[in-house]
Order: structure tokens, then C-alpha cells, then sequence
């Protein structure tokens, strides 16, 4: 029975230098992480950006990370980090950027209520209406359904209680329900 | 119940929509910079980590403070009885006799180092006579010749060590008390500070029985030590001291001997 090695075993290589575990590492998590980016920016370029900052970042700083904490929490702390700051030191908003965003996504559903939508259109109205979300909200849904994380670890990267994640996650599925009912 | 039946029910809907063509990823370009930079990164500096990395040196810096202390305590703890003596040398050395340590004592309050530098003088010029407090005659007293001159005939035992007398001992201790009361007093006054005990500097005094009995006792086992000579000697002072005194029938016999 060969075991698939952990995410945490792979860095640990990887700090030994082993490249092809960090190979390994890197298409593990790359979508989710890239997806995460673009959910919070709402900006391809920006999220491309800001997506190879956190990777070099881990590169870099490879020796700093201890297998004490699961990697992926790591990783997403990491890009949390740098979204903050790029847009703390942008003065701008992560909701203001991700409402410009989804601006140019067509409600399906204001435009032809009659028409049957697929699938797809859907799952697109219903990204947008993720992307208009509250930031907080937004950012504990993404890091729940995009990022796979356990709420315990939401509440460890975003430094807040266990209670107010549950909080945020609950406000935000109820907002998206009324945003797709009748439609699902 | 329903209601949140539906409510479950629409978040499992919206969250299996949410993941429907959610498979967007970065652009091939930026991955192959990203894996390039590892492998160079990885290649360039093929830095073996320790499995503990900075903890190892932590632990290793802690077990150096923590045998640099044991070693300190350790000692420290060793070398205590030697830093005491070096620093309460006067403690240390306590004296047996109760007239030395009044006198230490008495020199401590009154003027410090200096009272006590000169009572430990005085304390070694008069301990001989402490050890040694054989009955003289004020002859003796008066050619200041030293006990050591008489140690032959009077005070020394068999085995040639100085031997106390017995019955003098008790009134003997209070004189030496006071003895060194007075060389307290008298080195307060840094002019005089080497005269001590009698008066004399640098010769030791004999010391008298105070009363005619106690010199008669001394007298009496000069006699039973056949110290004859001496014995008469010292019948002659006790006679000169104590005029009045009036002498036994054998003393007299003793002394017509001559």
C-alpha cells in the first residue's frame, strides 16, 4: 500500500530541498489558492499578482514553516495576508474592487426571468452573488467551500472566535438563498 | 423542522452549485515561473534542514545555561565555608574564654576595628597567663620577670605542659575579666593603646591569689610537689601582702627550715 505523502511531509522535503516534492505540493493547491485570490480581489490581473507573491513567499520563507500547523492553513493565512495588505496599502476595499468585478456579470435572472438556465449560469449567478457579499462573509464562505477549511481553522487565520465564523457563515448562506430562491 | 430542513437543503444546493465549473486556475505561464523559482531556490542553496532546525540550537543554548548555573551553585556552594571565614574571621576565631569574648564584645561596641585589633593583642599576651594561673609573689611582679622563667618549679605538670591551678581559677577568671574590661577602656584611647592589662607593655604580669586561703592552697601543693624553695617564696610574699595574716604552725616550721 503505497500512502500519498501529507502536505506537511512534502514541504518538510521541500526545505530539504527536494524540488519535486514542492511540485507535488504546488498542483495540490494551486486552484483552490488561485480561485481564493480571485473570489476576494474580483480582479484577474490583480489576483495573478497577488497569487505568485504568496507562492514566492512560501518559496522564500520555506525554512519558517513548521509541520506543526497544516500547510494549507498555512498556505491560505499566507495569501490572506498579502490580500490585506495590498489592499490596505491600496486604500481601497476587497468589496468595492469585487463589486466593480461582478459588475460585468449578467444577472441571468433579471435579464429573461422566463428563460431556463442551465447549470452553469447558475453556478456563475451564484459566484456573483458570493463576489457581493460582505467582505467578512465573503472571506469565511471562500476559505469554507473554496479552501476546504474546518471552521476551527478559519477562526485560527482570520483571528477571530469559533462563534463568529459560524456567525459570518450563516449570515452569508442566508443572504444567497434569498438571492437564489425560486432559481434553485 | 421543516423549515430548517429546507434551509439544510438549499445550503447543500447552493454549496454543490458553488463547486459546478469552479475550475478555474492560474495561467500555465505563472506556474511554470512559480515551479522554476522553487527548483532554483531548492538547487541554489540545497540547505539541509535538521529535523529541529532552530529548535536544536534552543535546546542546546538552554542545557548551557542551565550547566553554567549548576556549575555556579555548585560552586559557590563549595567555596562558602571559605568565603565565611575570609569575611567573619573574628566569628570564626570564638573565643572558649568568657573574659576574651566580653572583651571582644565590649571592643566591638565601644570602637570598632581598632579596639579589637588591640584586644586580640592583649588577649595573646595574657593568655599564657590564663592557661598558666600559677600564684607569684609581688616580687616577681616587680622585676617583671616572666612566667615562662618560673614554668620549671610551679604550674607545670608531669608531661611539662602548663597545668591551671585549681583552686585560684575562679577569682582568677574574674580578674582576668576585668583585667580585660580595663584594656577595653583604656584602648579607646589610641595613645595608650599599648598599655594593657597591668600597665606594662610587652611583659606579662604574674597574677596573685586574691586571698591569703587561695595563695595558702597554691602554697600547699607546692609542698606536696616538694617545691620547697618556691613554697617559701611564696609564704615570704604572702607575708608581705598580708601582714596580718597570721600563719599556720607548719608554714612557720616551713620557713624557720631555711
Amino acid at each position: 500500500v503505497s500512502e500519498t505523502p501529507s502536505d506537511e511531509d512534502l514541504m518538510t522535503a521541500y526545505q530539504a530541498g527536494d524540488a519535486a516534492a514542492f511540485e507535488v505540493l504546488y498542483s495540490r493547491h494551486r486552484s483552490p489558492l488561485y480561485r481564493f485570490i480571485l473570489r476576494q480581489t474580483g480582479n484577474a490581473g490583480l489576483a495573478e499578482e497577488l497569487y505568485q507573491d504568496v507562492w514566492m513567499n512560501i518559496i522564500r520563507t520555506r525554512e519558517k514553516y513548521r509541520p506543526i500547523a497544516a500547510f494549507r492553513t498555512y498556505l491560505f493565512q499566507v495569501a490572506r495576508n498579502r490580500i490585506i495588505d495590498h489592499f490596505r496599502s491600496s486604500a481601497r476595499s476587497p468589496l468595492v474592487a469585487m463589486t466593480v468585478e461582478t459588475g460585468d456579470i449578467q444577472d441571468p435572472a433579471m435579464a429573461n426571468p422566463e428563460t431556463q438556465l442551465d447549470e452553469q449560469r447558475l453556478a456563475d449567478h451564484l459566484r456573483a452573488q458570493v463576489g457581493s457579499l460582505p467582505a467578512e462573509q465573503r472571506e469565511a464562505f471562500l476559505l469554507h467551500h473554496e479552501a476546504g477549511l474546518t471552521l476551527a481553522e478559519i477562526a485560527f487565520i482570520t483571528d477571530t472566535g469559533l462563534e463568529t465564523v459560524k456567525s459570518r457563515l450563516r449570515y452569508a448562506m442566508g443572504k444567497l438563498r434569498n438571492a437564489m430562491e425560486g432559481l434553485l | 423542522m421543516s423549515g430548517e430542513d429546507d434551509k439544510q437543503e438549499q445550503d447543500t444546493a447552493i454549496a454543490r452549485l458553488y463547486s459546478t465549473g469552479n475550475d478555474a486556475g492560474p495561467p500555465a505561464h505563472l506556474d511554470k515561473s512559480i515551479l522554476a523559482a522553487s527548483r532554483r531556490e531548492a538547487g541554489a542553496a540545497p540547505r539541509p534542514v535538521s529535523p529541529f532546525g532552530g529548535q536544536r540550537l534552543m535546546t542546546l543554548s538552554t542545557a548551557a545555561v542551565i550547566l553554567i548555573a549548576f556549575g555556579l551553585v555548585t560552586f559557590m556552594t563549595e567555596r562558602e565555608p571559605a568565603m565565611l571565614k575570609e569575611t567573619a574571621v573574628l566569628e570564626d576565631k570564638k573565643p572558649a574564654d568568657p573574659a576574651e569574648a566580653r572583651e571582644k564584645q565590649l571592643a566591638r561596641k565601644i570602637i570598632g576595628g581598632k579596639a579589637e585589633e588591640l584586644a586580640q593583642r592583649h588577649q595573646r599576651e595574657i593568655q599564657p597567663q590564663a592557661r598558666a594561673p600559677a600564684p607569684a609573689t609581688d616580687q616577681e611582679i616587680a622585676t617583671g620577670q616572666p612566667a615562662a622563667d618560673r614554668t620549671g618549679d610551679a604550674g607545670v605538670g608531669s608531661s611539662g605542659m602548663a597545668q591551671p591551678a585549681p583552686a585560684p581559677a575562679a577569682p582568677e577568671a574574674g580578674r582576668l575579666e576585668s583585667q580585660a574590661d580595663i584594656s577595653v577602656e583604656r584602648s579607646r584611647d589610641a595613645a595608650s593603646a599599648t598599655v594593657v592589662a597591668n600597665g606594662t607593655a610587652g611583659a606579662p604580669t604574674k597574677v596573685k591569689p586574691a586571698t591569703p586561703q587561695d595563695w595558702l592552697r597554691s602554697i600547699d601543693k607546692l609542698i606536696a610537689e616538694d617545691k620547697l624553695d618556691t613554697a617559701r617564696r611564696e609564704l615570704r610574699a604572702l607575708q608581705e601582702k598580708f601582714p596580718d595574716f597570721k600563719l599556720e604552725k607548719r608554714y612557720k616550721d616551713l620557713l624557720a627550715d631555711k
